[in-house]
């Protein structure tokens, strides 16, 4: 079945009745009902609305923060001494957001300091419903500790476990909490890269899976005992050691050298994709670009392509981010990870007689003179001509000779779009009457939908 | 640089680092924080009385009339100001017209006290030991509400709840309903207990001393919140959902705002009950509060 876009977690009912899915962006867990549907009947999808507030105060939908890093899924199970009370919570590791209003310019990225927050979501089963409506902000100042880069959960007893990239940390943390995030009970630093996790109840164990180091630590939970540490064979890895410091540095977390707040690339590129968030940013409101996949052949960089350079554009964003840099040898580093990073899966589409003639005519259109698609998204160089135009801006900040063409490829994982993110769908761009980029305006609805289909597909 | 330059120089710099030094010295250190999870069903049931309605308010009170506890004195004179013309014959016209005093109803122990006008419709009061009201000619009758708290020698606390008739006419006050309600410590600082809770059928009320920066919701209904000597919140309770306070405790003992107890404390309670929860968890948490840097005013 589809479900929304970058599902990573399933945990399931304890009845077996339903699927409930994380997502890595767009704060929200999908439900999926599984005595329902078959092969050929599509199962009945929900959302449940992670988003939170800041404040009390303002019950405005601006005022809801915005998600991202929702990689990982966990329910209440097994009772307990401590847990005993508690029954069909579900618990969703993420990152509270607020990327800025949208209006404009702003000193960094987003418009408040710090722009994201660690948070675990609560998530009433029963009721498909977040009983977590208010997230805390760290008061200005203080240490950025907190998990930001959250991979894997595990419950046990009352309490939470959760691994955290970047910070190479597993945290302990109270599950009774409304915002676990914010009920940190203990921390063990591991090895670089915890991104598996499970629980050893019977031995009062957590057992954690460090991919960076390849290392598996045995945590005790219930005593001060120093892990226990197992390396695995390095060699199988399959990249280089220039691509694995490059690795490391890309998820590193409150590294002052590649931002002052703490964030690190895969902040905001989680997995080398994108957040589907537009940012307040130095430059006027930015959607963030995929990076996975559209690196080769896609210069110049940035939305102005003001960079010929991977390298050169890395340093602009440090800058950006307040960061003091990086030296030749880790940018290098840098530049070879997000220069490799695997490209997401096709899309699973049917490939059905039907699915393919549409898509055959979509590309036919693409490629045709009326809509003028391919004019500047040349297939033959990424679907990008490198060159920058102007398609109609919305904002005094936006430059007048307008935007660099971005890759196609992968766009259809890429909403919202536009360069201020104006757009929520494809078939919004291509209906869209307020920009000048290529003629789909006057597409009839079933080209439009080819034409959709033939993008899904690059 | 001269010499005789330099010496006084490094002295300066040694002083200022030595002060750095003593300061990061005497800094205390900030405690760890405490996760206190509270038995719901553990807590006494009882819940706060409505405010009294308009049927049950007296035409008036008798003049002379009082209130065990609660005294009836003009006001402290505000400080003279220099007036205009016009606004001292518009002082003179309204003298003539209606004469006009301002008292002030102060409650005794106003450190463990609140006195307010209640409202169904108002979710946060303000109310110190003392009100300002007018005596004139006008018949009026409102009402006042006073709480009062006791911290029991069991080391529990019972708070009483005085509704207060006040008539503006008689400048007199009476007595109203009355109603006391028992609260279980769920908090201690050493041995002394300073969060107290009560659940009811659809609420929960902590009170707590005084707090700052309080920030209190629930998904489901209305807060309410009385700061005064010491501080209640009751959040509503459905039969699922999560409410949650968020507070400042700069003194963990009652009555001593300044210089007891070893706040100041960032307070956070969090209710949360699932559809499936036969009863909602309850956790407290503390932990240094940012406000320990600031100065206290």
């Amino acid at each position: 079945m589809s479900l929304a876009r970058d599902p990573r977690s399933v945990v399931v009912s304890d009845d077996g009745t339903r699927a409930f899915v994380a997502h890595v962006v767009e704060a929200r867990v999908s439900v999926v009902d599984l005595a329902e549907g078959s092969s050929t009947e599509p199962h009945a999808v929900r959302q449940v609305d992670l988003r939170a507030r800041a404040s009390m105060d303002d019950e405005s939908e601006p005022s809801l923060r915005r998600g991202c890093q929702g990689f990982a899924l966990v329910k209440v199970e097994g009772g307990g001494e401590r847990g005993a009370k508690m029954v069909d919570r579900i618990f969703a590791p993420m990152v509270s957001v607020n990327p800025g209003d949208g209006s404009g310019e702003s000193e960094g990225y987003g418009s408040e300091s710090p722009s994201e927050v660690g948070e675990v979501a609560v998530l009433d089963a029963s009721a498909e419903r977040a009983l977590t409506r208010l997230v805390r902000l760290p008061s200005s100042g203080t240490a950025r500790t907190e998990c930001l880069l959250p991979r894997a959960a595990a419950y046990d007893d009352g309490s939470l476990y959760v691994t955290c990239l970047g910070n190479d940390a597993l945290v302990k943390l109270d599950a009774r909490s409304l915002d676990p995030a914010r009920a940190e009970v203990k921390r063990w630093h591991l090895a670089a890269g915890p991104v598996g996790l499970a629980i050893d109840h019977e031995g009062q164990r957590a057992v954690v899976w460090s991919q960076f180091d390849r290392e598996v630590a045995f945590v005790s939970t219930e005593s001060d005992a120093p892990p226990a540490r197992l390396a695995v064979a390095r060699q199988s890895d399959g990249i280089t050691a220039n691509v694995a410091l490059g690795r490391r540095l890309f998820h590193q977390m409150g590294d002052s050298r590649i931002s002052a707040d703490g964030r690190a690339c895969a902040s905001c590129h989680p997995d080398g994709r994108e957040d589907a968030l537009t940012w307040s940013t130095p430059d006027g409101v930015r959607q963030t670009p995929m990076l996975a996949g559209r690196i080769a052949e896609t210069a110049p960089y940035g939305w102005l392509g003001s960079s010929a350079k991977v390298e050169e554009h890395l340093k602009k964003t440090f800058e950006r981010l307040g960061g003091d840099g990086l030296p030749e040898t880790e940018l290098s580093a840098l530049v070879d990870y997000v220069t490799s990073m695997a490209p997401p899966v096709e899309r699973a589409v049917p490939p059905t007689a039907e699915r393919k003639e549409l898509v055959a005519r979509g590309h036919v259109l693409f490629e045709s003179t009326a809509t003028a698609c391919s004019t500047c998204h040349d297939a033959s160089h990424s679907f990008s001509d490198g060159l920058r135009h102007q398609v109609t801006t919305q904002r005094n900040s936006d430059p007048a000779d307008g935007f660099d063409t971005p890759s196609l490829r992968f766009v259809a994982g890429t909403a919202p779009y536009f360069h201020d993110g104006r757009y929520k769908t494809l078939d919004d761009v291509l209906t869209a009457p307020d920009h000048a980029m290529g003629q789909s305006t006057r597409l009839s609805r079933q080209d439009r939908a080819a034409l959709v289909a033939y993008l899904e597909t690059l | 640089m001269h010499t005789r330059g330099i010496i006084p120089s490094m002295l300066g710099a040694a002083l200022v680092g030595w002060s750095a030094l003593c300061s990061a010295e005497e800094a205390p250190a900030p405690k760890p924080p405490t996760f206190l999870p509270v038995d719901f069903e553990s807590l006494p049931i009882g819940s706060l009385p409505p405010p009294p309605p308009d049927a049950a308010k007296p035409a008036s009170v008798p003049k002379g009339s009082q209130v065990a506890g609660l005294t009836v004195a003009p006001a402290p004179e505000a400080r003279a100001k220099t007036r205009s013309m016009a606004s001292a014959i518009r002082a003179h016209k309204n003298k003539k017209r209606s004469p006009r005093k301002v008292m002030m109803l102060q409650v005794e122990a106003p450190e463990l006290a609140a006195l307010y006008v209640p409202s169904e419709n108002v979710s946060e009061f303000d109310g110190d030991g003392a009100q300002r009201l007018s005596c004139d000619d006008r018949e009026s009758v409102s009402s006042l509400r006073w709480e009062k708290l006791t911290l029991t020698p069991d080391g529990q606390a019972e708070l009483a709840i005085q509704d207060v008739w006040f008539d503006s006419h008689s400048c007199a006050v009476a007595p109203g309903t009355a109603s006391i309600v028992k609260l279980k410590a769920v908090a201690w600082e050493g041995t002394e207990p300073w969060l107290f809770a009560m659940r009811g059928e659809t609420s929960l009320t902590l009170v707590m001393p005084k707090a700052d920066d309080l920030t209190a919701g629930a998904m489901v209904g209305s807060t309410q919140t009385v700061r005064a000597g010491f501080t209640r919140v009751t959040l509503p309770l459905g039969r699922w959902g999560s409410g949650s306070i968020v507070a400042n405790v700069r003194s963990l003992a009652f009555a001593s705002p300044t210089d007891g107890g070893s706040g100041p404390l960032e307070l956070t309670v969090e209710l949360v009950q699932t559809m499936s929860e036969i009863s909602p968890t309850l956790l407290v948490q503390t932990r240094s509060s940012p406000v320990a840097s600031q100065d206290v005013d």
